[in-house]
């Protein structure tokens, strides 16, 4: 196959000033063909926007899954503590470290968060769930749900 | 004094928790006070009610919380935080169906998420 064909980098160190991708279709009964041109960028950055978006629902949904371990395995030590198996001060320690530091977070990346999560599992999370899942404070979590309700776009994924 | 409106914040040394689904999260830090904090979440006919004022009588994590003792919050969802591990729960017949007690041991916060289904639904009427 001709590498003019494929989008990979071309070797030079700068980028052809011409770029452009070819497309031809039609019927083989018809012989009607038609050809469209565009620029490779614009062709690339298409999929780009698509794998970025995948990426952010990719990244997303980890956190989740991770923050339901890290759940599960404080639960377990929890429990311990509950039947008596563990004295205070030392589950205080282990909690410790199962303690996460509110971090800031960008109210409309939130938001996004929070759609994504609704969408793919329908639940209807509480916003101190949420917090606890995006490792946020809750007030951060409240604001973005309502900045959800009060405007549609918000709803947009990137 | 009861209290149903949701996002009702309440605060006291002690506070006693009753609930049909308890819920104990991850820890966090807290960031006004540094101190870890034991989150929890309670479900299906829920209510905190405070046992102990907080000592002094000042609101620690919301301003517009109720501090006074005896003070009850109910709802369908309430959720909160204690400075302090909870310790084994209690389990208590009311009526038809058993319920869960829990007495927070260190200064808890509690509030209201979800109200009761059918006060929302008669103040969404008026």
């Amino acid at each position: 196959m001709n590498n003019d064909w494929t989008l990979e980098k071309p070797d030079t160190p700068t980028p052809p000033s011409l770029d452009y991708l070819i497309r031809v279709y039609g019927s083989s009964e018809d012989k009607d063909m038609g050809i469209s041109i565009t620029e490779t960028v614009k062709f690339k950055k298409h999929f780009d926007n698509v794998y970025d978006r995948f990426n952010f629902v990719k990244n997303t949904l980890v956190e989740v899954i991770l923050s339901q371990r890290r759940s599960l395995e404080y639960n377990g030590f929890y429990n311990a503590f509950l039947m008596g198996q563990l004295p205070e001060n030392r589950f205080v320690k282990i909690a410790k470290r199962f303690a996460y530091r509110p971090r800031p977070i960008n109210n409309k990346l939130l938001s996004i968060k929070i759609n994504i999560l609704r969408d793919a599992t329908n639940i209807d999370y509480t916003p101190s769930e949420l917090a606890d899942i995006f490792k946020c404070n809750v007030d951060h979590v409240r604001t973005a749900i309502q900045s959800i309700s009060n405007s549609s776009k918000s709803l947009e994924v990137l | 004094m009861i209290h149903t409106a949701i996002c009702t914040y309440i605060e006291g040394e002690r506070l006693y928790l009753q609930c049909r689904q308890f819920n104990a999260m991850t820890p966090s830090f807290d960031q006004k006070t540094g101190k870890t904090i034991y989150p929890f979440k309670m479900g299906i006919n829920s209510k905190a009610i405070i046992g102990e004022e907080l000592s002094p009588k000042v609101a620690i994590f919301r301003g517009k919380s109720i501090l006074d003792k005896d003070t009850c919050i109910k709802g369908k969802t309430i959720d909160g935080f204690s400075v302090r591990p909870f310790g084994a729960t209690q389990i208590i017949h009311t009526g038809r169906h058993r319920g869960r007690f829990i007495i927070t041991k260190g200064i808890s916060l509690a509030h209201i998420e979800i109200g009761f289904r059918a006060l929302l639904e008669k103040k969404d009427k008026k």
